[in-house]
């Protein structure tokens, strides 16, 4: 079918997103149509599916029949988001990847890879029952490839004030927040765009729990796991536990303290760009642990698969899991007794074990979860209990990691934190070809400060430097307690001279502030930084000697300065990349 | 400056067909010619002028990457832009593809609005890259 030339610009500029409206609704027309034609023939299709799969499952043999079900379960998996059926591709996907590895597999097909069949072709059934998403709406959501950071943020709230100024401070940081003031709206909405969160009042529509209704009917309905945070004047226990039964992961009194609300923004979204999930499964069914995968890997969570217990600790060496996915009988070893010696293994004692048995004896469900076991999911299992269990398990592990991370004292993070970072930007720097600056700061006559004010002035004097250049530095860069009054501090594609300025800044900001002794007389103090960068250095060993003898020099000079690793000055006034200093002993002191 | 025009597209799908084709001609519009198998596809290939072949990879009989080697061995279309067109988007696949010589890769299931101007795009990067 030919166009005219002026249909053709227009749909080129509609191309590029100058998008005129009357071409757009033709276009969103049709698809309304063919969407619905989508939707009118997916039952047949599921029967076709269900059929094939009974063929298969009575007689192995007929492998014809499967490979026809196999063609139409695919192209469920590549159609069904473009139709509005996100979930008929996420299911379709994985019931794909499981009938691949069964119709692989020499075997018969047992029991429990049939019940794992069947609960999919239900998941499936159920997702195709759901009404299509509209045509102006595309949503990939559960179905991979969730790449885009989602910082969109609902905010549910009768009182159209507060609920501007929330939407202004969130707008204010980045996200794209939107408001409703009842929950019919929000339920509308909620199911043509997944947010990031959902902000909601408890009492919305001026109901006692209004709020909670409507989060517990939006999540009867939705398939989508939505990310609820109360925002209550009522600070009683029965308002608490109302929002958690409608699935809150986040309760904030009125008025709203917004840095601590957006904290918990931060951490919800963070979720979505941060690193993707590392999971183990170890399962000696090759076709359940291909099953495993492909649901988590749907969800970008990455995987790696062990069907025996040889391997076991060089393979939790190497991929470092954040949480393992045991099968409770690995040939004649138990689940229970690897996830012992995890538990009783230096590093990996707190890595979180979920266990997947087809066993429905609770005796033995207590006995695992005694030895080292953190959750069961029972075979066949639901993919999306499955996502969900490993989502809030290794949520909270790097929660707790992060605390362990952190220094006490100053909340910044503590040594070994910092080193690892150290070793991890050095590398990356170098792969990219970034440069990278390195501070080591040390507090001028700290000892003096102690022993005349004592430690507990002395403890509020680095919490103050801690957190003046927690305020002070980019959120790229990083600071962590080195040793007693010794802080680092990275700047990542950073050049000397930046990074002496950006120091020098913080330096002269903190010789300006007042400390309180404990008679109430105030005091100052100051402190002295040395600095390096890479290049010219080409290790972390050099970096940190060479920031060291920055640090000793500008202490020489006099301290309360910042003085640079003279190869580091050296390479950036004549713009050399290399790693050659030639001035290295030179000293400015 | 050359226009990117006449896109031949191979999906054995009626479904995913028709949503193509009519996201391509209403939004982006070009002028689409659709063939349902490889046989069909090659047969238009060789006889017809195309800027650009959109193609499914899973298919009966002849599958895409089949397809893919044909055009390549002919001199008439050795040099015509392929893009697959396919759920099976693992890396591995991906660099496959790409190895035998597809111009990129375009995952399914594809946001229909977003499909010609990401169609245009490959399209100017190969043509960039001649």
């Amino acid at each position: 079918m030919r166009k005219l030339n002026f249909a053709r610009l227009i749909a080129q500029a509609l191309a590029r997103q100058m998008v005129p409206a009357t071409n757009t609704d033709a276009f969103l027309q049709q698809m309304d149509a063919l969407r619905q034609r989508f939707n009118d023939g997916l039952p047949d299709k599921l029967s076709q599916v269900r059929r094939g799969w009974e063929a298969f499952a009575n007689n192995h043999q007929d492998e014809a029949a499967v490979r026809e079900t196999l063609q139409v379960v695919h192209r469920l998996a590549g159609s069904g988001a473009t139709f509005g059926h996100p979930q008929v591709s996420r299911f379709a996907k994985i019931l794909e990847g499981l009938l691949e590895a069964l119709l692989g597999q020499a075997s018969a097909v047992t029991d429990r890879q049939a019940a794992q069949a069947r609960e999919l072709l239900e998941c499936l059934e159920r997702a195709a029952a759901v009404p299509p998403l509209p045509a102006r709406s595309f949503s990939l959501t559960g179905a991979g490839d969730e790449h885009a950071v989602n910082r969109d943020i609902f905010i549910a709230e009768s009182d159209p004030a507060s609920a501007r100024e929330l939407k202004e401070q969130l707008d204010n940081f980045g996200y794209s927040a939107r408001v409703f003031s009842d929950a019919a709206t929000l339920d509308q909405a909620l199911q043509e765009t997944v947010p990031a969160a959902v902000l909601i009042d408890l009492e919305l529509g001026g109901e006692a729990f209004g709020g909670v209704y409507a989060a517990i009917r939006v999540n009867a309905r939705a398939e989508q796991h939505v990310q609820w945070i109360f925002l209550s004047r009522r600070d009683d226990l029965e308002a608490r536990l109302k929002a958690i039964h409608a699935g809150s992961r986040a309760f904030f009194l009125k008025p709203l303290r917004i840095a601590d609300l957006l904290k918990q923004v931060e951490t919800l979204t963070e979720t979505e760009q941060s690193e993707p999930y590392r999971v183990l499964i170890v399962e000696d069914d090759a076709a359940m642990a291909h099953f495993a995968a492909m649901t988590l890997e749907q969800a970008r969570i990455k995987t790696a698969c062990l069907d025996s217990p040889a391997t076991f600790l060089d393979v939790v060496s190497d991929f470092k899991p954040e949480l393992v996915l045991m099968d409770l009988y690995l040939g004649s070893t138990l689940g229970t007794d690897l996830a012992q010696v995890l538990e009783q293994h230096d590093g990996y004692d707190n890595l979180p074990v979920i266990y997947l048995s087809g066993e429905d004896d609770k005796g033995i469900h207590f006995d695992a979860l005694d030895k080292g076991g953190d959750n069961f999911l029972q075979k066949p299992i639901n993919p999306q209990h499955l996502v969900q269990a490993v989502h809030s398990r290794v949520r909270r592990a790097r929660q707790l990691a992060e605390l362990v991370h952190r220094d006490g004292l100053t909340g910044i993070m503590n040594h070994r934190a910092i080193m690892g970072r150290v070793t991890e930007l050095v590398k990356r720097c170098i792969r990219h070809k970034h440069a990278l600056s390195l501070a080591m700061l040390d507090i001028d006559f700290f000892k003096p400060v102690n022993d005349t004010h004592g430690h507990a002035v002395g403890d509020r004097v680095l919490q103050a430097l801690g957190r003046m250049m927690q305020q002070r530095l980019r959120e790229s860069d990083l600071v962590g307690r080195y040793g007693g009054e010794e802080f680092l501090v990275l700047l990542p594609e950073t050049g000397i001279e930046n990074a002496r300025q950006v120091i020098d800044e913080v330096r002269d900001r903190f010789a300006k502030v007042k400390h309180t002794a404990q008679d109430g007389s105030e005091f100052m103090v100051t402190f002295s930084a040395g600095l390096a960068c890479l290049p010219p250095h080409s290790s972390q060993e050099e970096l940190l000697l060479a920031a060291d003898e920055a640090l000793y020099a500008a202490k020489h000079a006099g301290r309360n300065q910042v003085s640079c690793d003279p190869a580091s000055d050296a390479a950036a006034q004549q713009g050399i990349v290399s790693g050659e200093g030639s001035l290295l002993g030179g000293s400015d002191g | 400056m050359a226009e990117l025009n006449r896109i031949l597209l191979v999906d054995d799908e009626p479904d995913i067909q028709e949503v193509a084709r009519t996201a391509l001609e209403i939004v982006g519009g070009f002028t689409v010619i659709t063939a349902g198998s490889g046989e069909q596809a090659l047969e238009l290939a060789l006889s017809e002028q195309f800027d650009l072949v959109l193609l499914d990879v899973m298919m009966p009989d002849m599958d895409g990457p089949q397809v893919l080697a044909r055009l390549k061995q002919n001199a008439k279309t050795r040099d015509l832009p392929v893009v697959f067109l396919t759920a099976k988007v693992q890396s591995h696949e991906v660099q496959e593809y790409l190895r035998l010589g597809a111009a990129d890769v375009l995952s399914k299931p594809f946001d229909p609005m977003a499909l010609p101007a990401d169609v245009r795009r490959i399209w100017e990067n190969a043509l960039a890259a001649d």
